[in-house]
């Protein structure tokens, strides 16, 4: 059996719809971000901007899509946020990746702009492009709603906008169901830029399996895990904990020992019982969400009298209190429940209300910079008024149309430049960034984001935090669990990089290895259509499924010969056709600017306390690990430009001729006609 | 004979019982033939479910009504449906109380939970996480879901606030 799926392309413009078969890219880049990045880069110009029309949306399922090993589809296209227009992605999964890939589509590309808004309706083979004008302005909750009952079938699933992403508001995402978004890289305004409200799909095709047995052999082995073995305590904590005491803890901790960017001055208020994770998660939690046939479901469902009721996630809560200093959950499940209404990504948003407020304190801004709201510490109107007017883009919400970047040159004439907190226009919360004063926490994380320029690399976590939650439920000390997670990650590190000790925070020798072995595992799940969630991105979670479990699993399914090998040749294929188009981006757009100073301030150096106490972050240590990493993806170990070689091992010439022809003069490189690449397997 | 008991309060939506169904009744993913359906309704931002399946009526209606007498019962009670003999006329599925069973349009019989005739137990029940799904004999279930109701019931007299 081989691949039957159709990639669908829409022109909003011309209303054209057209079909070709996904196999075409299959073998080379699998699916998922790997062929939508390659149907942008073959169609999109570098200079074009996120927001342009020619901008390609490419909504991208993987082979795994719709089985019991992946739930998730990704978002590739050009990010109308990050400096310069990068390629970006950002994943979500809900009840619609499957729903999609039950049509028989495994790519859905869009490109264009409709000249009145409208929405995309595919059900099976039929496509539709419908008249959305009724529907702009709605929230995502109602369009949903909305759209099921006019198409009259409630199992319709929709991923829409809001109307932060009609208002093309940098910080905007592609939501669906509950709570799943998309939103990386600010995905919701490109929709927006399209007029493209809302992608609802219906599909009754099922996808075969090739090898139910071997298929069988596999989920097995996870299940088992997910039971009675290692990834049990992960798996329970995830699914029934997600908001607990212990975040609370952690977050305290953090705020203590990092402050927010610059202003490390803020004392922390003794935590109230009623304001706590754990406490809000025992009152309101009505159940859980997440993605379909995932026994993890990773979020949770909470219905607050007075407030409102939807769906959320630790993180969120985590970036909420580190951005506005304030340790009140209903308050954050308040503002957070809005911004999914709104269709805005929370982390973006908390970073702008967190930025102000710090403007306000310094005296940078009055009450009257914010049309008349202070922006006070914590304060609840500050930080909704933020959400409204940012998501809207009224008043002083139109500052950060274009983010916190532009924001901060133009608000009280650029005198608060020098403390917004963002890497390439992308705020970063600081549960990113707190590992930023050491090599990178248990995995090198700040490397590998500075390294490897991946700003959807999800951090793994913190393997200091995670072990307090799984002791009682294997029964032992907290001492023997950290002992214990701890041999799991010397077991990943020992396995590719022949040291066990390579994920420590101060080693040095392994490190890019380490940061490799990550990279792939996380970019095979990703182009396979699979959830990064329980995979070794977190070995110290207990997860063992890595990347030849991957491939084994995509054989099952679709019978195709994808050893390790080939995989390992397709996710580095990957990697360097979006580092290679990245670099041409730039080099039309302008350079990437340096880290912002608010960011290098804002770690503190060495780490106060807790348990990293002591760390420093090292710059040589931090230079040769970027030197070897390069080395291992063939990239110029002085510029992270790819070399001739490299590119053309695995059939990428075409990128080493642009690139070339990009460096010996400023002639815009046109778009290639879209051929599929000379696959060498 | 045994049957299987649902408990909302356990059950996450996950649909992993679907998937599972249709996977080792017809050797692929698809929501559409799989015998257990988990019903998602979101309302107010809001998620329930209802999970449907075929509840082994004592007096079922889809035999009564099959003109073909394609559903029988087996040793232990449980109804199937004998493909062979099926002409797709759907009045099983008009005259099923619950919806749960279907003639799949691409097959063109009907179909539905045979409790996973011929393995240890039913597929759904093995790989259900939160163990909402259990496989019960007639004389349990009664005090099965008697139990799972008193304790919503405890803990929302005794949740402070």
């Amino acid at each position: 059996m081989s691949r039957t799926g159709m990639i669908l392309r829409v022109d909003l413009t011309e209303g054209k719809i057209e079909k070709e078969p996904t196999s075409r890219y299959a073998r080379a880049y699998i699916g998922g971000p790997g062929i939508g990045s390659r149907l942008v880069v073959d169609q999109v110009p570098p200079d074009v901007t996120g927001t342009d029309p020619r901008n390609l949306l490419t909504i991208n399922t993987g082979p795994l899509t719709g089985t019991l090993l992946g739930n998730k589809c990704d978002i590739t296209t050009k990010s109308p946020k990050i400096t310069n227009s990068p390629l970006s992605t950002a994943s979500f999964g809900g009840q619609f990746a499957s729903e999609m890939k039950f049509t028989g589509h495994d790519h859905i590309a869009i490109t264009g702009k409709a000249a009145e808004p409208v929405y995309l309706f595919v059900e099976n083979d039929r496509v539709e492009i419908r008249d959305a004008r009724h529907l702009w302005g709605m929230d995502t909750e109602v369009v949903q709603v909305r759209i099921k009952e006019e198409l009259k079938d409630p199992d319709v699933q929709v991923a829409c906008i809001g109307p932060a992403g009609e208002n093309q508001f940098v910080g905007a995402v592609i939501l669906h169901d509950i709570q799943n978004a998309a939103s990386q890289g600010g995905v919701g305004a490109v929709m927006g830029s399209k007029n493209l409200k809302a992608v609802a799909v219906r599909g009754t095709k099922g996808v075969k399996i090739a090898d139910p047995e071997k298929f069988m052999a596999l989920w097995n082995r996870l299940w088992k895990e997910m039971t009675t073995g290692r990834l049990r305590a992960y798996v329970q904590t995830v699914n029934r904990e997600q908001l607990s005491t212990h975040c609370d803890e952690y977050a305290h901790m953090g705020m203590a020992q990092w402050g927010y960017g610059p202003d490390a001055s803020f004392v922390i208020p003794k935590l109230k019982k009623e304001e706590l994770q754990g406490e809000f998660d025992r009152r309101y939690r009505v159940g859980s969400i997440g993605c379909a046939f995932c026994p993890v479901q990773c979020q949770g469902n909470y219905d607050v009298p007075g407030v409102g009721s939807g769906g959320v996630a630790c993180f969120v809560n985590l970036a909420m209190r580190f951005g506005v200093k304030n340790l009140d959950t209903k308050l954050h499940f308040k503002a957070a429940e809005r911004m999914q209404k709104l269709g805005a990504d929370t982390i973006e948003v908390t970073g702008i209300a967190g930025w102000l407020m710090i403007l306000y304190q310094k005296g940078i801004i009055t009450a009257a910079d914010t049309d008349g709201v202070p922006m006070e510490w914590g304060s609840e109107e500050a930080i909704m008024t933020v959400v409204e007017k940012v998501c809207k883009q009224e008043g002083f919400g139109k500052f950060f149309a274009g983010g916190i970047a532009q924001a901060s040159e133009a608000m009280a004439n650029g005198k608060g430049f020098h403390l917004a907190y963002h890497e390439r226009n992308v705020s970063v919360p600081l549960t990113f960034w707190e590992r930023g004063a050491t090599l990178g926490g248990s995995g090198g994380t700040q490397l590998m984001q500075a390294a490897t320029q991946y700003l959807w690399f999800h951090p793994p976590a913190d393997r200091h935090g995670i072990y307090r939650l799984f002791a009682p439920i294997f029964g032992l000390s907290e001492e023997d669990t950290l002992k214990l997670t701890d041999e799991w990650l010397s077991e990943f590190s020992e396995k590719h990089t022949g040291s066990r000790d390579a994920w420590k925070p101060e080693v040095v020798e392994g490190k890019a290895r380490y940061m490799w072995a990550t990279e792939n595992t996380i970019s095979a799940a990703d182009m396979a259509g699979r959830c990064d969630g329980v995979t070794t991105r977190t070995p110290h979670a207990g997860c063992t499924w890595d990347t030849e479990d991957t491939a084994a699993a995509i054989r099952a399914v679709t019978g195709e010969p994808c050893t390790t090998e080939m995989l390992l040749e397709a996710i580095q294929r990957r990697r360097l056709l979006e580092a290679s188009y990245n670099i041409l981006c730039e080099r039309i757009n302008g350079e990437v600017p340096e880290i912002p100073a608010a960011i290098v301030q804002g770690s503190l150096n060495p780490i106060p306390d807790g348990p990293f106490k002591g760390q420093e972050w090292d710059d040589e240590a931090s230079e040769q690990v970027g030197e070897d990493y390069c080395e291992l993806r063939g990239c110029d170990p002085d510029t992270g430009v790819p070399t001739r070689e490299a590119l053309e091992k695995v059939g990428l010439k075409d990128l080493a001729d642009k690139l070339e022809a990009s460096e010996s003069d400023d002639v815009h490189p046109a778009a290639s006609t879209p051929t599929p690449v000379a696959c060498p397997m | 004979m045994k049957r299987i008991v649902w408990d909302m309060a356990k059950c996450t939506g996950c649909r992993v019982c679907e998937a599972v169904c249709s996977l080792v009744k017809e050797g692929e993913f698809n929501p559409v033939k799989a015998r257990g359906k988990v019903v998602r309704t979101v309302e107010r931002s809001i998620l329930h479910k209802v999970r449907v399946t075929c509840l082994q009526c004592e007096e079922p209606n889809c035999m009564a009504v099959c003109p073909t007498g394609a559903i029988t019962a087996n040793e232990e009670g449980v109804k199937i449906v004998n493909e062979e003999k099926c002409i797709g006329c759907k009045m099983c599925e008009m005259a099923c109380p619950v919806g749960a069973i279907a003639v799949c349009a691409e097959k063109g019989v009907a179909l539905k939970c045979d409790l996973c005739e011929g393995l240890e137990e039913p597929q759904c029940v093995k790989y259900c996480y939160t163990e909402a799904l259990q496989h019960l004999p007639d004389e349990r279930v009664g005090i099965t879901l008697a139990r799972a109701k008193s304790e919503k019931y405890l803990e929302m007299v005794t949740k402070e606030g």
